[in-house]
């Protein structure tokens, strides 16, 4: 019995099939390939729509690979049935011990394809790190963190751990900037400093409001942190406008306090 | 277009889509496509080749209409709603009006129809704000210069109590978008400029012009729609209107016959000018539908008659090859209106010569206008957004999520 499944399956897989499988499994990857390169494009072209063009991509290939599979199995195998299920069992015991590997973060990819906890495109932070979302694939995420580093996580990391989103699918995102000042800086003054700081920025989302918060502390000495929470514009801007709202309030702040070395200096004899 | 045209047309977008090839402008684009057409100058300059009547080309001028001016056209809904702001104002309901809608949509023109259409017996004062104010004793300085108040005024409250002794009248302050800009100091000069509006709203009529993008900042940052009524848009002109708008210029340069001046029949020269491609090609903005209308115009040199051609339409690619800089930069004129040199220069926290190079750079590819202030020893020019082209480059700043 076990021969005459075999000799089936030999018989199966001729060589013109298996060329034939070959040749609809490449043709499936170069129009893939150009899908992609294309939403790439788009993407570059029509940076307001890239959250939602970037989430179709793992959708389109999961479903060409399911035809292509599909179609190969039915249009080009065409097993007889005890095969089906010989194979089938087969997947189902492999699945079944090889969850915790690869099999495991595959699914993981899939769950996340129809269930995202995050886009291409995200700002996110897991397992210590934190960047865009640069590709979502089947069995792992790509990361691009702030320093131009490339992180690649398995998807069931991904699920098993929290996940903070800082834009949820949204191109916008709050950014947080602290600065500390002496203790005796005018307060009223420093909030309005950093409140025209934050809104006289290019890369700040005026539609979202702009909070300025002071908070006492001590660090060697008596200090005030000014806390601005601001929306950027484009999630991609998020360094710029932190450092763009810190050089603004400082020069502003410098502008208006004297001279602190005037202040420090020697009395003139 | 022939079908093998459509096909290669439809190949090169797919080709290009896929990277295989650049963005570059075809070689097949007609030369008369370029953005450069659209300057003062060379518009001028082609005109004169083409032999176009002056009467024309003075009828079809970008200028903003005066009072009773027979081509201000398809605002009736917004002059209805301002005749029951009137109505509203005179019963003694304090009232702040606001006229918004994006450049070029005929915001000074309405203002101006709005300040000639006061026939209570009230004065109107109309005034447009041509610079920003720097902070609060600029704004109380040039708020007086704008009411054409003789003196400037020491502080607000004294703006206040001397506005609140003036008969009841209507001020109607124009390029609003001037209030609205990134620079420090900026919000201090609209609280004035608000403070003031709000403690003379129940002797004074305010009305304020203001482009839609500023005003949305105003809304957003100062939540300036509850204060004002609610805001007369002027929105780009339908197909219809635009047709009446065109049949209106025909008609002040004397070149439609009697009965299709009053409306009874299609103008000729519309029949040849087919409206809908105009309409697409303007997306109904006047004065660059006059601008394509133009533009497809040819004087037979037979029989010197005017004949039309085939609508060319320019070539935007440039605004997709714009660097985030630019991008930004455009922003800000986009929403701000226009911006000094050094003005730029503090915004964006830039070197004298990295403004200069931005600037001019937008200006070579025609997107923005230099103006330079004659004899200003100090070279700051002003540079706007080429008004022709502000709904494109606006729709392509929205696109890449910079305008909003």
């Amino acid at each position: 019995m076990e021969e005459d499944t075999l000799a089936q399956l030999v018989d199966l897989l001729s060589l013109p099939r298996l060329l034939h499988i070959a040749a609809i499994a490449a043709l499936a990857w170069v129009l893939l390939h150009l899908v992609h390169r294309g939403l790439q494009r788009l993407m570059q072209r029509f940076p307001r729509y890239r959250l939602q063009m970037g989430q179709l991509f793992p959708v389109i290939r999961i479903l060409t690979w399911a035809l292509v599979v599909g179609y190969v199995i039915f249009g080009i195998v065409r097993p007889p049935q005890t095969i089906v299920f010989a194979v089938l069992g087969s997947l189902g015991l492999a699945i079944g011990l090889a969850a915790q590997g690869g099999v495991r973060n595959l699914l993981a990819g899939i769950m996340m394809i129809f269930n995202p906890p995050f886009r291409v495109g995200d700002m996110v932070r897991f397992g210590g790190h934190y960047g865009e979302v640069t590709r979502l694939d089947l069995s792992v995420t790509w990361l691009r963190t702030l320093d131009d580093n490339v992180v690649m996580v398995p998807n069931a990391v991904v699920l098993d751990n929290a996940v903070a989103n800082a834009n949820s699918g949204e191109l916008s995102e709050m950014v947080v900037v602290s600065i500390d000042l002496p203790r005796d800086v005018p307060l009223r003054l420093v909030r309005e400093l950093a409140l025209d700081a934050a809104r006289s920025s290019p890369y700040s989302f005026l539609k979202k409001p702009i909070t300025v918060l002071l908070e006492a502390r001590h660090d060697l000495d008596f200090l005030v942190r000014v806390i601005i929470k601001a929306y950027v514009v484009d999630v991609r801007y998020e360094r710029r406008l932190a450092s763009d709202v810190t050089e603004r309030f400082l020069d502003a702040f410098r502008a208006v306090q004297p001279d602190p070395s005037a202040q420090s200096a020697p009395p003139a004899a | 277009m022939s079908q093998s045209a459509s096909s290669a047309s439809l190949l090169r977008w797919l080709r290009r889509l896929v990277g295989a090839e650049d963005e570059a402008p075809s070689p097949t684009v007609a030369p008369d496509d370029e953005l450069s057409l659209a300057t003062s100058q060379r518009r001028a300059r082609r005109y004169a080749d083409l032999g176009l009547p002056p009467a024309l080309l003075e009828a079809c001028s970008d200028e903003p209409l005066p009072v009773g001016d027979g081509r201000f056209v398809g605002r009736e809904k917004q002059l209805e709603q301002w005749q029951a702001a009137l109505v509203r104002w005179r019963d003694g309901r304090g009232e702040m009006q606001v006229v918004t809608g994006p450049p070029g949509s005929g915001i000074t023109s309405l203002l101006q129809q709005m300040a000639g259409g006061v026939a209570g017996g009230e004065a109107s004062h109309y005034g447009a704000l041509n610079r920003r104010p720097a902070d609060e004793a600029d704004a109380v300085r040039l708020l007086g210069e704008l009411l054409g108040l003789a003196e400037p005024r020491e502080s607000v409250d004294a703006l206040v109590d001397d506005l609140n002794s003036l008969s009841p009248r209507v001020f109607l302050v124009d390029n609003g978008h001037f209030l609205v800009s990134r620079m420090f100091g900026s919000h201090q000069a609209i609280r004035v400029f608000g403070g003031v509006m709000l403690a003379t709203r129940q002797r004074h009529l305010w009305v304020l012009g203001c482009q839609e993008h500023a005003w949305r900042r105003l809304v957003y940052v100062h939540q300036a729609d509850r204060d004002f009524d609610v805001p007369i848009e002027t929105a780009f002109f339908s197909e219809a209107e635009l047709g009446r708008c065109l049949a209106a210029r025909l008609d002040r340069a004397g070149l439609l016959p009697g009965d299709a001046a009053e409306g009874k029949e299609k103008p000729a020269a519309l029949h040849e000018r087919p409206l809908s491609g105009l309409q697409k090609l303007s997306g109904g903005k006047c004065d660059l539908a006059t601008f394509y209308f133009l533009n497809s115009l040819r004087v037979d040199p037979e029989d010197g008659q005017l004949r039309s051609e085939p609508l060319v339409e320019l070539d935007f690619s440039v605004l997709n090859r714009l660097t985030p800089d630019e991008l930004f930069t455009l922003t800000e004129l986009a929403a701000h209106g226009p911006l000094h040199r050094s003005e730029h220069r503090r915004l964006f926290r830039t070197s004298v010569e990295e403004t200069w190079l931005m600037l001019e750079r937008l200006h070579q590819a025609c997107l923005l206008v230099r103006e330079d202030a004659a004899g200003d020893p100090e070279d700051d020019p002003t540079y706007r957004i080429t008004p022709l082209f502000s709904a494109q480059i606006s729709r392509r700043l929205g696109i890449a999520n910079v305008l909003y």
